[in-house]
């Protein structure tokens, strides 16, 4: 499914979405307000933001369902409201719901779909088969669709979004309302789909469920684009960093020499724990994030030695993205 | 097999979209749908049987055997049509008021909108497919039909006017029921709407002609929605029936008449008047006014006197009404179908978006469009530059937190 213009080199070293500038104003306030980010192929993106933030917005705008108020998204080098038609091709979405019909058998589900994407009649059902194979329900192609689980409805939904092979997928909320085991499942379906050139973008509110699956993240917010990147860039973009320490002899006095140290903006004392907040260093441009920071934590820990602190413990807070993320979300509203 | 296939394609072609086979493949398989043609088999049987008894009964005496069998072929004739024509009118809206409402409820209808199917294909293939199922039953109708022709007084021509009559009647109720159902949310309320609007068609034309019958003539408005309406197109054609009857041209119409009379007096008349319906009382003047202009002397067949449609049988006239309009709601459906945004599921969160304080409604996933109301706010896209500047060749965008900017919501 390649069209002339991804030929080019200049197409291809575009990203495979695009998102300039995005409004969208419905009556009374904006869904989004100068949305900009870009995915690179091959990437999973994880589009994170609270319910409200504009994600499904955003994935109803690229699934060419919804006409932006300005700006512009490309998908795949396509422009989505120029033309919605070829748009579609490169792109499959899976919104938040199912959207299953009953009284027909996953297979003819999948045909319908398929014929709806124009797909020759010769090649339906090796499509069909093909894609029950890869979602793990090629036993189930008889079974009436209503009679499938939660997990495989979903699998089979995300079947239909693959059923006209697109380059894009568009994924609203897929973990929503699965059990853990499904969300395994879920997940190893889209590593597969990576491995086959996919690029995946993935809503959620739910921060956890994404950060093992995506290789990106971006934090959407009052329909704007907080941050985005690989997670290390997330982290050290939110900057702070977090020690507990517990020492000998008198808190107060720890404290307060901590608070004199550089970098450091924030103490609490917590029983007989001395919670140091600190702004860890920005990622440096030749090292690995990892390093950077891990260098700021030591850093801390040899001046609160040498100041004569009696460390007992220095345990670094490990604050994984959603806390991060919800610190965030705090202070941008 | 393969040429065999090939040539069906091409001559089925424009019938045959997705939509129509998923349609009817799970249509039919719903007990509901056998259930509802036997019903209708059923109870159009029972009726058939139930006036042949009657007639019987009420003309036994006096009449030759061959008129009494025109009197009754004639009579079952009609009771059949009429109340074919009243269980159309109970299920054709019923048909495809769900189709478009049932994909929004379902919340399919997004899904189909982002394939490459074109918002015209679904309406056209909904529309299909329900009345294929029309079409079902009214095939499933015909051995009822037949028994009329044991007793004779029916003419081909007839028979065909009166199909082509219901089945049209079946597609533009159709069509109205679609209408509904692109605008309404909810298989329920398009359902109720649809009813409402195919009594509204049937009934408002009958209606302003017994109100006002002075102000008909067939140029007018209200000729023309006569002639668009199946209880006066069928009225035409059936009582057309004895003056053009095969057995005996002339005498069959006074049969017609006298026959009832001539048997058990008022209850003979009162019969006639049962079998053929409100039909016979209720729009005979229509018919007079429309078909047969009253002054006319002799009786004339079911031809359209003047105007668009003239020199047309009534059920061709209908029939030519009847695609008109149908082309027309369908274009409306398409219209309304194509125009974007398309609603959003939940549609709880739309109260509550306009209830709640701004915050409030953003944080509550109030990402609901106003459809319609959303004007393309002309911001400043000028002046705002291409905010991803940097290509990076494939690497992590630079996160740049605009935090302190979210709070413009406040």
């Amino acid at each position: 499914m390649s069209t002339p213009a991804l030929a080019t080199p200049e197409a291809r070293a575009a990203p495979a979405v695009l998102v300039e500038d995005l409004t969208k104003r419905y009556a009374d306030f904006d869904a989004l307000a100068g949305l900009s980010f870009e995915v690179p192929y091959g990437e999973i993106f994880g589009f994170v933001g609270p319910n409200g933030a504009g994600k499904t917005t955003t994935l109803r705008i690229l699934a060419t369902l919804l006409e932006p108020t300005s700006g512009r998204a490309l998908i795949d080098g396509v422009e989505v409201t120029g033309d919605p038609y070829a748009a579609r091709d490169h792109m499959g979405y899976m919104p938040d719901f199912f959207g299953v019909y009953d009284r027909l058998t996953a297979a003819e589900y999948l045909a319908f779909y398929a014929r709806c994407y124009e797909i020759p009649h010769s090649r339906i059902g090796r499509v069909v088969s093909n894609l029950l194979e890869l979602v793990r329900l090629g036993d189930r192609g008889d079974s009436a669709v209503d009679t499938l689980s939660r997990g495989m409805k979903q699998r089979l939904c995300l079947a239909r979004a693959l059923v006209h092979d697109p380059k894009v997928l568009l994924l609203d909320e897929p973990a929503s309302g699965l059990d853990p085991l499904a969300r395994v499942e879920l997940r190893e379906l889209l590593k597969e789909l990576r491995e086959m050139g996919k690029t995946i973008l993935i809503s959620s509110h739910i921060l956890p469920e994404l950060t093992e699956l995506c290789t990106s993240f971006g934090i959407i917010h009052g329909g704007r684009m907080l941050a985005s990147g690989p997670l290390e860039t997330l982290q050290s973009a939110v900057g702070a960093r977090r020690v507990r320490v517990r020492a000998g002899g008198e808190l107060a006095a720890v404290a307060s020499f901590a608070e004199n140290l550089p970098d450091v903006t924030g103490v609490r004392v917590e029983g007989d724990v001395v919670e140091i907040t600190h702004a860890g260093p920005q990622v440096g441009s030749n090292g690995s994030p990892d390093a950077g920071d891990v260098d700021a934590t030591e850093l801390l820990l040899r001046s609160l030695i040498a100041g004569g602190v009696r460390v007992r413990s220095f345990t670094p807070v490990e604050e994984d993205l959603e806390t991060a993320f919800l610190r965030v979300m705090g202070d941008g509203s | 097999m393969g040429a065999v296939r090939k040539v069906l394609r091409l001559l089925l072609g424009p019938f045959v979209n997705p939509i129509v086979e998923k349609e009817l493949r799970s249509r039919m398989r719903t007990s509901k749908a056998s259930l509802l043609s036997s019903f209708y088999l059923f109870t159009l049987a029972g009726v058939g049987w139930a006036t042949y008894v009657i007639v019987r009964r009420q003309a036994s005496g006096g009449v030759s055997n061959g008129q009494l069998s025109v009197h009754v072929g004639t009579t079952i004739f009609r009771a059949l049509t009429v109340w074919e024509l009243i269980l159309l009118l109970f299920i054709a809206p019923a048909l495809t008021a769900a189709a478009i409402a049932g994909e929004k409820e379902r919340q399919t209808l997004d899904l189909l909108l982002c394939t490459r199917v074109r918002p015209s294909s679904i309406v056209i293939g909904k529309l299909i497919a329900s009345l294929l199922f029309a079409l079902l039953l009214l095939a499933a109708s015909v051995p009822v039909f037949s028994v009329v022709f044991l007793f004779g007084g029916v003419e081909l021509t007839q028979v065909v006017g009166v199909a082509a009559t219901l089945g049209m009647t079946a597609v533009v109720i159709g069509a109205i029921g679609l209408l509904c159902s692109t605008v309404m949310r909810r298989p329920t309320g398009a359902t109720v709407l649809a009813y409402i609007v195919a009594f509204l068609y049937l009934v408002v034309p009958v209606g302003t002609s017994i109100i006002f019958p002075t102000s008909v003539d067939s140029r007018t408005v209200q000729a023309y929605a006569m002639i668009a309406n199946p209880v006066s197109a069928l009225a035409s054609t059936l009582l057309d029936t004895p003056i053009r009857s095969l057995n005996a041209p002339s005498r069959v119409q006074p049969t017609v008449t006298n026959v009832a009379p001539a048997s058990t007096s008022v209850g003979g008349t009162s019969c006639t008047v049962t079998s053929t319906g409100s039909f016979c009382t209720s729009n005979g003047p229509n018919v007079a006014t429309q078909v047969q202009p009253t002054p006319a002397p002799i009786p004339q067949n079911d031809q359209v006197q003047a105007g668009l449609f003239k020199g047309f049988r009534a059920w061709q006239a209908y029939g030519t009404a009847s695609a008109i309009l149908v082309a027309i709601l369908v274009a409306m459906s398409v219209a309304i179908l194509s125009e974007r945004p398309v609603h959003l599921p939940g549609r709880r969160r739309r109260k509550a978006a306009r209830a709640a304080p701004l915050r409030r409604a953003a944080e509550t996933e109030a990402v609901d469009p106003e459809p319609g109301v959303s004007e393309p706010a002309v911001s400043e896209p000028a002046v705002s530059e291409p905010a991803v500047s940097e290509p990076a060749a494939g690497g992590p965008l630079v996160a740049e937190p605009v935090l302190t900017e979210t709070t413009a919501h406040e």
